[in-house]
């Protein structure tokens, strides 16, 4: 394992993750050959069916037993164990550059990068709606590439990374990934990320695997940003990353709050009571949150910023199941 | 600080709707987060619905607010009282002499007059009044009680100096004139030297005398003068001076019609004199110039300076000698005739009575007997028996004292009648003479015009007096010669000087072109022409002049003193403490107001306040990485 070039993770939590895996619900459909159970069938030593023997079949995968039994010639079935091709949507929205929850989002897909090295799984990053995304679009725009423009536009999807050099290739992109810039003045913002794009093509492509979103989730129609990520093929995961000043604010009097994103503001005149009713909008958000995504299959955890990476995946995500 | 409007700072009061458009105006802190998605949520349980809230002015405020305070305290016209330079009425004489045209290493002395002037004009305030008077030869109003700074502005601009001296008693009377009872009056004279002793007569009480200038040095010719001597030549005079503190090298060119005739090479000491006596062939009516340069470079190695160009050359007209034929009608004179062929050129021919046939004859003298009716000829009447028409006499006066000399009539021109005596005079009245001179009896001698004819009245018999006796008798006659007839040699007019031209009979207009180009025309009744500018001016006649007679063409130089650049000047400190610490009598206080400063501060406020919102604001939001709210970056 990579334990000393690591620049996100700390070498004590990628040696703690090197004992665990990622553990796939649903099957898998990997390229190569892993841990996961696969769709289709295998060499594996877990039985899994039977089926009439046909012409071509090797001979030796006949069940005589069963044939002294039936009388038929039927072949013996075994479960296939593939690699899982792990795709983790990072949200990189302004709103992402507030408090530590840039770096959270770092870790968060850092070790995933780090479960799957350690599995010999795959795993992609997209990282969507950050800076360097935008000015890629903004490049794309200015050459006259409406058609990338359109399909890519703010979405950054990286190579498949796979191996023990998988760590150290996330963790360079996560660390030149930079949020876009927050609005300065009056007028509209970068925008919000496009994370359903990035969700329809993170699952569409390659073979089946999880799909990890990463993301606060603090914008107008989230729900249905949960709903394309639970369309997914695979295991579909989102770990909600919140500041502590999303969750309770320090701003006091009255001000004029301006979205980083989308330039939207609200006047408030904040007080004890004002804070008592934004922490009850606060934990009604949060129970809606995880509720959609326990119709819709979603695995959901959260992370505040000021918590540490390790209790998430060491504790939360096993007790999810996610990782074992 | 007083105001002259203390009104204007009503307009102060708009910073009450100001204060209240803040007010009212939500003008919350803005502070971006990361997401107003739960803020929204929150609705109306936490945000402020009320329309005002407490004031909470930032920067922009206080840049208008400030704007508005300092408009309406312009609006007021603060002003402070500054030195007692200007009074209600603060009159200007400005010097518009030739010298004030000198070059004071790149403005004139005349701009550097307006600049003085004009930091005046500024410091006019409300109600205060102000004139300008031009002090050239002939003193001129430029504007009259103008409060108008843009109109006295205006009016300086339109100054123009003259090539003339200064008439400063003429100024100071006419300054005199626009004063206003009632009014305090601070009479100021800008001048680059020193009043003359005669003109401090007129000065005006409290006089405030400011200096421009600096010594400076000028090489000018301040004498030419042709004579002829026959044979189509001229003797020439000049005179070159140079007025600076250093010796000079110069070069002196002499030209005829354009083509130079003589150049000489001059070296003058410090304010050195140089005469050059010359001898030059020219044609009667041709124009003489004498110009001088300055050649090679003063002791400091520099090009030597010039700073008056327009008396670096003289003008002169060259004539033919002169032979005048006068009959003397008399009954016999010694004194008379003696006087009379002393005259250069002349040639008297003698009778008792007045010939019938007057041909050849140019110039009449008539001693004691009876004149005709009217002059044909130029005429010197001396006790005529009977006196022509236009003239009548009230009866003899017995011992007639002479109290009253014309100065600047030519007839006197070096002429002393201090110590004449008359025994007895006819008392006469001529309308259309001048009195040359003459007393509280009546007139002695009287010059004139009778039907257009030149002539001299002398009503008392020279036997009756000691003139003929007097060394003045000699000139006089000559004078009265040449004043009759004409000089023998037209010598250059000094500019400023009013000269008479002659108008022949038949000339119905004289038409001048100064060398400016811009003609003028006389009238035939007055051919008086003031001479204001240097150079050549030709007359042209209108009408039937008689054959042979050629318009006179007269050469104007600049008077020789207005050459001296280093004239004594007064002291430019010492008058200005003296009017700064009252003690020029009659001074009052000037105001200096500030209307335009604050104007200028106005909008400077304005202009930050734009910038402030438009440029540094966001460009200081730019620097800034969003600030988390409560956490670490």
């Amino acid at each position: 394992m990579p334990t000393t070039r690591t620049r996100i993770l700390s070498p004590e939590l990628v040696a703690q993750l090197s004992r665990f895996r990622l553990a796939a619900k649903r099957r898998v459909s990997g390229r190569y050959a892993g841990a996961h159970r696969s769709k289709r069938f295998g060499a594996s030593l877990d039985f899994a069916d039977y089926r009439e023997y046909v012409r071509g079949d090797d001979p030796r995968r006949v069940d005589l037993a069963a044939y002294r039994r039936l009388g038929r010639l039927l072949i013996k079935l075994y479960e296939a164990e593939d690699e899982a091709a792990v795709r983790v949507v990072v949200d990189l929205s302004a709103s992402m550059g507030f408090g530590d929850k840039l770096a959270a989002a770092r870790q968060i897909a850092a070790a995933f990068a780090a479960l799957a090295a350690g599995e010999q799984d795959r795993v992609r990053l997209f990282l969507v709606g950050g800076e360097r995304e935008r000015e890629d679009v903004r490049s794309k725009l200015a050459s006259g590439d409406q058609a990338f423009a359109a399909a890519h536009g703010g979405i950054d999807a990286g190579p498949w990374l796979r191996g023990p050099s998988a760590l150290f290739a996330a963790e360079d992109r996560l660390l030149r990934a930079r949020p876009a810039e927050a609005i300065e003045e009056e007028g509209e913002g970068p925008g919000r990320a496009p994370l359903d794009a990035a969700l329809r093509q993170a699952g569409g492509e390659g073979p089946v695997g999880p799909v990890v979103l990463v993301s606060d989730l603090l914008f107008d129609g989230w729900e249905e940003t949960i709903r394309v990520l639970a369309s997914n093929r695979g295991d579909a995961m989102f770990v909600h990353v919140l500041g502590r000043e999303d969750l309770d604010p320090t701003v006091r009097g009255d001000v004029r709050l301006v979205d980083a994103e989308t330039g939207l503001d609200v006047e408030v005149g904040v007080g004890d009571a004002g804070l008592d009713a934004y922490a009850e909008v606060r934990d009604t958000y949060l129970a809606e949150v995880e509720a959609t995504c326990g119709r819709h299959g979603v695995v959901y955890a959260r992370l505040v910023d000021d918590q540490a990476i390790g209790s998430l995946v060491l504790e939360t995500l096993r007790g999810l199941g996610v990782v074992a | 600080m007083n105001l002259a409007l203390p009104l204007g700072l009503a307009a102060a009061a708009l910073a009450v709707p100001l204060t209240i458009w803040y007010v009212l105006k939500s003008r919350r802190p803005r502070q971006v987060v990361a997401s107003t998605y739960l803020w929204r949520q929150t609705d109306h349980s936490v945000s402020a619905a009320i329309p005002w809230q407490r004031f909470r002015p930032d920067l922009t405020f206080w840049l208008i607010l400030l704007a508005i305070l300092i408009g309406a305290l312009a609006l007021a016209r603060p002003y402070v009282t500054v030195s007692a330079q200007l009074g209600d009425h603060t009159i200007i004489i400005i010097d518009a002499s030739a010298s004030m045209l000198a070059d004071e290493e790149g403005p004139t002395r005349l701009e550097l007059a307006r600049r003085e002037i004009t930091g005046l004009v500024d410091k006019l305030g409300p109600g205060q009044e102000m004139s300008f008077v031009e002090a050239s030869s002939r003193a001129r109003v430029l504007i009259s009680s103008s409060s108008d700074p843009a109109a006295l502005k205006d009016a300086l601009a339109s100054l123009r100096p003259t090539h003339g001296p200064a008439d400063l008693v003429d100024a100071f009377t006419l300054a005199a004139a626009l004063e206003r009872p009632g009014q305090s009056t601070v009479v100021h004279l800008v001048t680059d030297r020193v009043v003359p002793p005669g003109a401090e007569p007129a000065m005006p009480e409290g006089l405030i005398v400011t200096a421009v200038g600096q010594d400076r040095p000028n090489l000018a010719v301040t004498r030419l003068q042709a004579v002829p001597v026959g044979a189509g030549s001229s003797q020439v005079f000049v005179q070159v001076r140079n007025f600076g503190p250093l010796g000079a090298k110069a070069r002196l060119t002499l030209s005829i019609d354009g083509e130079d005739v003589v150049e000489r090479a001059l070296e003058l000491g410090p304010r050195g004199t140089v005469d050059e006596v010359l001898t030059v062939r020219g044609g009667d009516g041709e124009v003489l110039v004498a110009r001088v340069e300055p050649s090679g470079q003063d002791v400091a190695g520099n090009d030597l300076a010039d700073a008056l160009t327009v008396d670096d050359a003289a003008f002169a007209v060259l004539s033919a000698p002169r032979e005048l034929t006068v009959m003397l009608v008399s009954p016999g004179n010694v004194f008379l005739g003696a006087a009379l062929s002393a005259v250069p050129g002349v040639e008297l021919q003698s009778s008792p009575v007045v010939p019938n046939d007057l041909v050849g004859v140019d110039l009449l003298v008539l001693d004691r007997v009876p004149a005709p009716d009217a002059p044909t000829l130029p005429t010197l009447y001396i006790a005529p028996t009977s006196l022509p028409a236009g003239i009548t006499s009230a009866g003899e006066v017995e011992l007639p004292a002479l109290t009253f000399q014309s100065p600047g009539h030519e007839l006197l021109a070096d002429v002393d009648l201090s110590d004449v005596a008359v025994a007895a005079a006819e008392d006469i009245d001529a309308p259309a003479l001048t009195t040359v001179a003459g007393g509280t009896a009546g007139p002695l001698i009287l010059a004139g015009r009778l039907d257009g004819t030149p002539v001299v009245l002398l009503p008392f018999d020279l036997l009756q007096s000691n003139l003929p006796l007097q060394p003045a008798w000699p000139v006089l006659v000559a004078n009265s010669l040449n004043w009759l007839a004409g000089p023998p040699v037209t010598l250059p007019a000094t500019a400023g000087q009013t000269v008479t031209l002659p108008a022949p009979a038949g000339v119905t207009s004289l038409v001048v072109s100064p060398p400016s180009g811009d003609e003028v025309r006389l009238d035939v009744a007055r051919p008086r022409l003031l001479v204001d500018q240097v150079g050549v001016w030709r007359v042209l006649y209108e009408g039937s002049p008689p054959a042979g007679v050629e318009p006179p063409v007269v050469a104007v130089n600049t008077a020789p003193d207005e050459g001296d650049l280093a004239a004594a000047r007064p002291d430019f400190v010492e008058a200005r403490d003296a009017a700064e610490a009252g003690q020029v009598a009659g001074a009052a206080e000037g105001r200096r107001v500030f209307g335009r400063e604050l104007v200028a501060g106005v909008l400077a406020l304005v202009a930050l306040e734009w910038l402030w919102v438009h440029g540094v604001r966001p460009w200081l939001r730019r620097r800034r990485r969003p600030v988390p709210v409560g956490g670490a970056a």
